[in-house]
């Protein structure tokens, strides 16, 4: 570098360098602390298209029913804008995939959307959910657990629309274990169906297994699998699962999801089922599962502790007609249509009442569509699901419900899930003896998802050493 | 330089051995140089993009250094570069000159005019400003790399922030290939164990069905009442998808409206043959009754003939309509230009995977004498893990149940174009470029697992073109026997009732009937239940076809009045009177309960002996009814006319599907 007297002088190419040194420094410095490009915002707001638009799941299995709720919306005097639902998928990671696409996009698709339970976190605080103002929803009181789910760092977000407990289906005249430790030794002798597939069914099968052999999973946010009795306990329990049901159902008890759990009991492969509440309409309307007016089987919570599940009501950050959406959400969370989602579709009631009058005044579906529509209610009267039977399976869902866990309300939570998973299903398959599972690395891994970090090696087993 | 300038001496003949020598130091270099750029691509790349600034950061202080290494070439460089450009810069100083002489001159100039010390002053300012912002970086970097170190050693990194939603679409037998790949290339951009991306991989519909989607918003095509409060999408909407062929890519792209979806990218991202799989005997079979094949394997026709007339094979792919693959299947069947040859080989299966599962079932009847053109990707696949991922139930095949396949040096190779997806309305310019860096990767990495040798040699290129697929199309229309069909649904309460809600899903699920049908087809639909002490049975609506199968379509799910269970066997003697033609078979749908009365189905095979103008018949059971001692799902006879009974479960397209090809092959 030659300093020739043509050039500037040499204060100022000082000043230049120092401040060429600076601006460098600063901007390295700056990008290396903002990792990540920020979400494009400053969107235009949406304008309204005078519809609200409801982002949901496939509705197919249920017998289409919400579809019936939202076109009674629509018929109804006073409504001033009609909602349509919008189907994604049969697919709940396809679902979720589809919304947080569409909220991240910063697009007008959907005022409502219908979200799982453990999505619900996420979406709020991703900022994709407005908070809903004080006093919206029917003014009835909720179940508190389904309840739970809705408010996020002390805002809510969400109404509960449908919630969801295990239960425990036994083909007749099959005891109903009182126990998780007799429903294991049943399920070894009779066989079991439930949901460990390598989805997120199997993670809330695999859940409620550790929590029922008595361990801790989480302390309020902390992790505490790795506490030496929660740690034993739960290697102990899916070990205990691993010979219940390697001895009866083998490899394809690993396989199974909610339908295919479903034909493994119709077709008499297993005696007891675990499987959600929606299985009780399928099984309860099927005509090999009845006799006469009475059923095949029975139908009880499952015994030890479940998963909660479920749905909520939301609206979306950017939809237009907040309020509208508002009134629609209180609409669907009425009484009188949660007690006909219930009847008719399956669906377990979020309204504390709709369960106190199923003890009282059962009602069946034709007798409540009846009401609205004498042309709608024409019940069968060869295969219609009873009063009777409906008020034991609302009793059978409200007890489910108090005793189910919530899962945890992480923004993260699909990694936690993925993590869990990939651990405790290779015990319950036999591909990890529960000895080997390695609670603090397991434990530091959950720890880490729940951040949304993924493992970069193997989270069950110790490292080989030489 | 000296005049007397000395030959140099001849050069030492070249021995096998010098070249030999070459030959393997040229490999050697062009390996390490391949080895090097894959690096600088994808280690050193990833490496790069993961520092602030990413490449412009790198470059800028890594110039730095290299220029003081090489400030004596790079002067060198330089030279030689004036002299290049000295006609361009003796132009310049003419110019100026002539500029400067027609300017006032001033006192006191000194040699260099003004105009030349602000430009020296400039690239001094420049260079100096360079240098010190590149050392900036550097001690920027080295802060950054303390500040990451000490967050490190701690594990006191925050939380991730939620990963940018991507979405993708490829033919059910990719998605799970597609699904690693995306898993693998989403955990190489992650920062601090932070994936930025989640690349969700969806099954793409059918050819006809992706075209009405890209043109709706990615809506299915329903055949809804006015009125009806939902649409149904075909799953996540893609930002990408990876077509089968670059055929099929252009026979949806060149149908789809620029204005509401325009498709970037285009380029290859793998490439996989088809070949022609069977059980492994079968092969052996063939083997031996193919004798000695020329070089690079037998050409397709002799395989085809081969497996056709000495084995009585029938070479099988799924249904053109919903399948690219196998669309491009019957493309290479059509090459071989027999009549009837298409029409033979197409299966009732919606995709490779949904064949390869059907298949694998030992129950299957057609597993000994069918051969199956499909992607050998597949064949790894079917060969190697339990297509779980594919909703296929049971374990892994082994020994027998394994599948061996021919590959052919003029069977289709099949190219997999990457494209990326930009909807009106949405402006995704990250996902865009993620997406294409993400095709490009898959490009270098490989998509599908390495196959055998003689797959994976190269050849020609014979992707058909979308010309040819819409041609073969058209052909498969002409020459698959037509279907006359009249429907006949089981109208009592359990039908319509939820929560099974059949009518309802049927009517949902004929969406997919219609791209089994071709133009020629004709359907019409009745329904029939019990009432009083017989059977009514209504009136068919007019007979459609697949081009106005809406109106048929809506009117399964439409309130009508029904009843109680009725037998078909009551049914069957009603149905002549509302047949209008003879020949037609019919097609009774039903949740099973029409089986109560009639539970060993001999009085059905009676009434369908009896019925006039009656050809076939079908019984559907949908749902979780059974079939029970009806007719039997082999089927049985009635006096020459054939009776079925088959049960769909929860998975009413199948079952549909299943029941035109079904009816398809009786006509």
């Amino acid at each position: 570098m030659t300093a020739g007297h043509d050039g500037p002088p040499r204060p100022r190419r000082s000043r230049i360098a120092w401040i060429g040194f600076c601006a460098g420094c600063l901007t390295v410095v700056a990008l290396g602390v903002a990792p990540y490009p920020a979400p494009s915002g400053g969107a235009p707001p949406c304008a309204t298209d005078h519809e609200l638009t409801i982002a949901t799941s496939s509705d197919v299995s249920s017998g289409s029913f919400r579809r019936d709720v939202v076109d009674e919306w629509n018929r109804r005097a006073g409504t001033t804008m009609k909602a349509k639902l919008v189907e994604i998928s049969d697919s709940t990671d396809e679902e979720r995939a589809e919304m947080a696409a569409a909220a991240q996009s910063q697009d007008c698709a959907y005022d409502i959307l219908i979200l799982d339970v453990a999505w619900t976190a996420e979406f709020a605080r991703n900022g994709h959910l407005r908070p809903l103002s004080p006093g919206s929803g029917p003014g009835v009181p909720f179940l508190e657990k389904a309840l739970t789910t809705t408010e996020v760092d002390g805002v809510r977000y969400a109404v509960p629309f449908a919630t969801n407990a295990p239960l425990l289906f036994r083909r007749e005249g099959l005891p109903a274990p009182g126990t998780p430790g007799e429903l294991l030794r049943l399920a070894a002798e009779h066989g079991y169906a439930g949901q460990l597939a390598d989805y997120e069914g199997g993670t809330v099968n695999l859940l409620e297994m550790v929590l029922s052999g008595g361990a801790e999973v989480l302390d309020g946010d902390e992790v505490v699998l790795d506490r030496p009795d929660d740690a034993r306990e739960a290697g102990e329990a899916l070990a205990a699962w691993q010979a219940a049901l390697s001895r009866r159902t083998g490899a394809d008890a690993l396989s199974l999801k909610e339908e295919s759990s479903l034909q493994a009991f119709r077709s008499r492969q297993a005696g007891y089922l675990r499987n959600w509440p929606f299985a009780f309409h399928r099984l309860a309307s099927d005509p090999a599962m009845r006799d006469g007016d009475g059923l095949r089987f029975a139908v009880g919570p499952l015994p030890g502790t479940g998963v909660l599940g479920g749905s909520n009501l939301a609206v979306t950050s950017r939809s237009p007609d907040a309020a509208e959406a508002e009134r629609l959400i209180a609409f669907l969370t009425t009484p009188q249509t949660q007690k006909k989602l219930f009847a008719c579709g399956g669906y377990p009631p979020v309204v504390e009442s709709v369960y106190d009058d199923y003890r009282v005044r059962p009602r069946t579906c034709g007798e409540l569509l009846a009401e609205g529509d004498p042309e709608a209610g024409r019940p069968d009267p060869d295969g219609e699901i009873t009063a009777g039977q409906l008020r034991l399976f609302a009793d059978a869902v409200r007890l489910a419900v108090r005793r189910a866990w919530p899962r945890p309300p992480a923004v993260h939570y699909s990694t936690f899930s993925e993590v869990f998973r990939s651990c405790a299903r290779q015990v319950v398959d036999g591909a990890l003896d529960a000895g080997e599972l390695d609670f603090p690395r397991f434990s530091g891994a959950l720890r880490e998802a729940l951040d949304g970090r993924r493992p970069e090696h193997d989270p069950c087993r110790r490292p080989t050493g030489r | 330089m000296s005049g007397d300038r000395q030959e140099p001496p001849a050069s030492p003949p070249r021995t096998a051995g010098h070249r030999i020598r070459e030959v393997f130091s040229s490999l050697l270099v062009a390996v390490v140089v391949e080895r090097l750029a894959q690096w600088v691509f994808d280690g050193f790349g990833s490496v790069v993009a993961s520092l602030p600034g990413g490449w412009f950061t790198a470059v800028m202080v890594l110039a730095l250094p290299a220029s003081l290494v090489y400030h004596r070439r790079l002067a060198a460089l330089r030279a030689r570069a004036a002299g290049w450009l000295s006609p361009v810069t003796g132009a310049v100083r003419t110019a100026l000159s002539a500029l400067r002489r027609r300017l006032p001159r001033r006192r006191g100039r000194g040699r260099a005019g003004p105009l030349g010390r602000a430009l020296r002053t400039v690239r001094l300012w420049v260079a100096g400003g360079y240098r010190a912002t590149a050392l900036g970086m550097a001690a920027g970097l080295v802060v950054w790399g303390g500040h990451e170190g000490v967050l490190w050693l701690s594990g006191a990194y925050g939380p991730c922030d939620s990963p940018r939603e991507l979405q993708v679409v490829t033919a059910p037998e990719n998605v799970h290939a597609l699904r690693g790949a995306a898993a693998e290339f989403t955990a190489g951009t992650a920062v601090h164990g932070c994936l930025p991306y989640r690349i969700s991989v969806g099954a793409a519909p059918s050819i006809d069905e992706m075209i009405y989607g890209f043109e709706n918003g990615w809506r299915r095509k329903d055949a809804r009442q006015e009125e009806e409060p939902f649409v149904r999408l075909l799953g996540i909407r893609p930002d990408a998808w990876l077509a089968t062929s670059s055929g099929e890519a252009a026979y949806v792209t060149q149908r789809v409206n620029a204005a509401r979806v325009a498709f970037g990218g285009g380029f290859s991202v793998a490439r996989d043959p088809l070949v022609l799989a069977m059980l492994g005997e079968r092969f052996d079979d063939m083997e031996r009754a193919l004798g000695p094949a020329d070089e690079g394997g037998h050409r397709f026709r002799t395989l085809a003939d081969t497996a056709r007339s000495s084995l009585q094979m029938r070479l099988i792919h799924p249904q053109p309509g919903l399948s690219s693959a196998g669309l491009v299947a019957a493309a290479e069947l059509a090459r071989l230009s027999g009549s009837g040859d298409v029409a033979r080989g197409t299966v009732f299966d919606e995709s490779v995977s949904a064949l390869l599962c059907r298949f694998r079932d030992p129950g299957t009847a057609e597993r000994e004498t069918a051969a199956l053109l499909v992607p050998a990707h597949s064949v790894h696949d079917y060969n190697t893990r339990s297509l779980t991922a594919e909703g296929c139930p049971g374990g892994a095949p082994s020994g027998r149940d394994a599948l061996k396949a021919f590959s052919s040096p003029d069977l289709s190779v099949l190219d997999y174009p990457f494209h990326t997806v930009s909807w009106a309305g949405q402006h995704r310019p990250e996902a865009q470029r993620v997406l294409t860096e993400f095709g490009r990767w898959i490009g270098r990495r490989g998509l599908f697992p390495a196959t055998s040798p003689a797959w994976s040699a190269p050849r020609s290129p014979q992707v058909r073109d979308a010309a040819a697929l819409h041609d073969v199309r058209r052909r498969i229309e002409r020459e698959l026997p037509r279907v006359d069909l009249h429907l006949v649904l089981d109208a009592s309460g359990s039908m319509s009732r939820p929560p099974a809600a059949l009518l309802l899903r049927t009517r949902e699920a004929f969406s997919a009937v219609r791209n089994t049908l071709v133009p020629a087809d004709r359907l019409s639909l009745s329904r029939f239940y019990a009432s009083g002490d017989g059977v009514e049975v209504t009136e068919p609506g007019p007979r459609a076809g697949r081009d106005d199968l809406d109106g048929l379509t809506q009117g399964i799910a439409a309130r009508e009045p029904g009843g109680r269970d009725a037998p078909i066997s009551a049914m069957l003697a009603e149905i002549p009177r509302h047949v209008s033609r003879s020949g037609a078979t019919v097609a009774v749908i039903t949740d099973g309960g029409v089986f109560d009365d009639e539970p060993d189905g001999r009085a059905v095979v009676r009434a369908l002996a009896r019925a006039e103008r009656v050809r076939h018949l079908y019984v559907l059971v949908l749902g979780d009814g059974r079939c029970g001692g009806g007719p039997a799902g082999g089927g049985r006879r009635a006096g020459g006319k054939r009776v079925v009974c088959a049960e769909a479960g929860q998975d009413l397209e199948k079952g549909l599907s299943q029941m035109v090809s079904t009816i398809r092959e009786w006509s």
